[in-house]
């Protein structure tokens, strides 16, 4: 299924890439924007540091449950993001099977609002059967909560000329798991995509 | 296919369209450029940028918590105290002429650093009070939801600690300009401060300068 996941992903970011280069073809200009790409390979190393993180990996299915909520990625970048891309930049982690394993094992159940839940399938996002059925969604009220916000150090300017014709985007997206009742945060991981771009700025 | 399988099937389409459109939405008239790394020394023209090279900012974050991890032990008020106190990342004064934006991103680094190292062995550390007060409001269900924040339901709190073991850590980001503004050199001054009594426990100052060719 992953291997799959990656095909079918690797096949619409070449497309994304080609069409746009196609209708563009008088500028040779590069984007510094964050990708599709970018946001996958976040998820994966999301994954394996919540995998390794000493918050799940000392629990066990005897543990106290933990309810975890999900909010939706804020960004606070100089990119413009659609809502869906936000909400997949967390959703990626919830809905992936081997994050849904580990949760079931270390007694962590999904906290989703219905109306959460109803935006996510209608971003084709959280369809039906994707939740591991001994993972179940729990409606009580959250204990934990996964929040993520993208932020971005953007430069510009002039390497020689007159005009700006280098531009550089570090992209900063953070992700934490709080706990409601301390706001102690119980895990953190930073993920740095940084591009460099050169060409006409205004391009 | 069987319901599952096809109900994953979607999904991951759902996940692919969603990711291609922020590709095409974004990429209108350009391809993507090659990732860089982040601590590598940006090319003259982001460079030249007023702002300070994001390379510096990040430096400055991992040199304040490699600080910290090193010096925290040390301080008599928290090394020797009998449970763990509490550090938030307070506000970092900006006085030079980088975007104020891009310090609550470094601020932001600043904590997932301190949540990685070894100051969680004598310290809680806290997310801020704004952005647990707002969650704790979203997923508050006493009286059912105010999603026409009518007040209806009246504002949570989220927890709150003794101030006596408390510890904010706040920053000042100053800029000595020369050259029309071509040669500068960022201060870095930071500090631990007890919320309840103002003493500040731990101080640090971190330089770094930064030439542009024009």
């Amino acid at each position: 299924m992953l291997t799959c996941v990656r095909i079918l992903g690797a096949g619409l970011i070449l497309a994304a890439c080609v069409l746009p280069a196609g209708c563009a073809s008088a500028s040779a200009s590069a984007s510094s924007r964050l990708t599709a790409r970018d946001i996958f390979e976040a998820g994966d190393e999301i994954r394996q540091s919540l995998g390794e993180s000493p918050w799940l990996v000392n629990r066990d299915s005897a543990s106290p449950p933990i309810r975890l909520g999900v909010s939706s990625a804020v960004n606070k970048s100089a990119d413009r993001l659609a809502a869906s891309d936000c909400w997949a930049f967390t959703a990626m982690v919830i809905y992936d099977e081997s994050i849904q394993q580990l949760f079931e094992q270390r007694a962590v159940r999904l906290y989703l609002p219905e109306d959460t839940e109803k935006t996510l399938r209608s971003m084709g996002l959280a369809p039906d059967g994707r939740i591991a059925p001994g993972l179940g969604i729990d409606r009580t009220n959250p204990t934990h909560v996964l929040r993520a916000e993208i932020r971005s150090l953007a430069r510009q300017g002039a390497a020689e000329g007159k005009v700006s014709d280098e531009r550089l985007d570090v992209n900063l997206i953070d992700y934490r798991i709080t706990e409601f009742e301390s706001s102690k945060v119980v895990w953190a991981k930073t993920v740095r995509v940084s591009r460099e771009a050169r060409g006409t700025v205004a391009d | 296919m069987n319901g599952l399988a096809r109900s994953k099937s979607v999904h991951t389409m759902g996940m692919m369209l969603a990711a291609a459109g922020l590709m095409l939405g974004g990429c209108q008239t350009a391809q993507p450029s090659d990732r860089v790394d982040p601590y590598s020394r940006p090319g003259n023209g982001a460079l030249n940028d007023p702002a300070v090279s994001p390379r510096t900012l990040l430096e400055f974050a991992d040199q304040v918590t490699m600080n910290l991890a090193d010096r925290l032990p040390r301080v008599p008020e928290i090394g020797s105290a009998p449970a763990k106190v509490v550090i938030a990342v307070g506000d970092i004064t900006n006085r030079t002429r980088t975007p104020s934006s891009d310090f609550l991103g470094i601020r932001s680094q600043i904590f997932t650093d301190l949540v990685n190292s070894n100051v969680q062995q004598h310290a809680v550390i806290l997310e801020t009070l704004e952005t647990m007060d707002g969650q704790v409001n979203r997923y508050a269900q006493h009286g059912g939801a105010d999603r026409l924040d009518e007040g209806t339901r009246g504002t949570l709190e989220s927890a709150r600690y003794d101030p006596a073991i408390t510890y904010i850590l706040n920053g000042e980001f100053t800029e000595i300009s020369r050259d029309a503004g071509r040669d500068s050199t960022y201060v870095f001054n930071w500090r631990l401060v007890n919320l309840k009594s103002s003493a500040v426990v731990f101080a640090d100052r971190i330089t770094s300068t930064q030439v542009r060719t024009r």
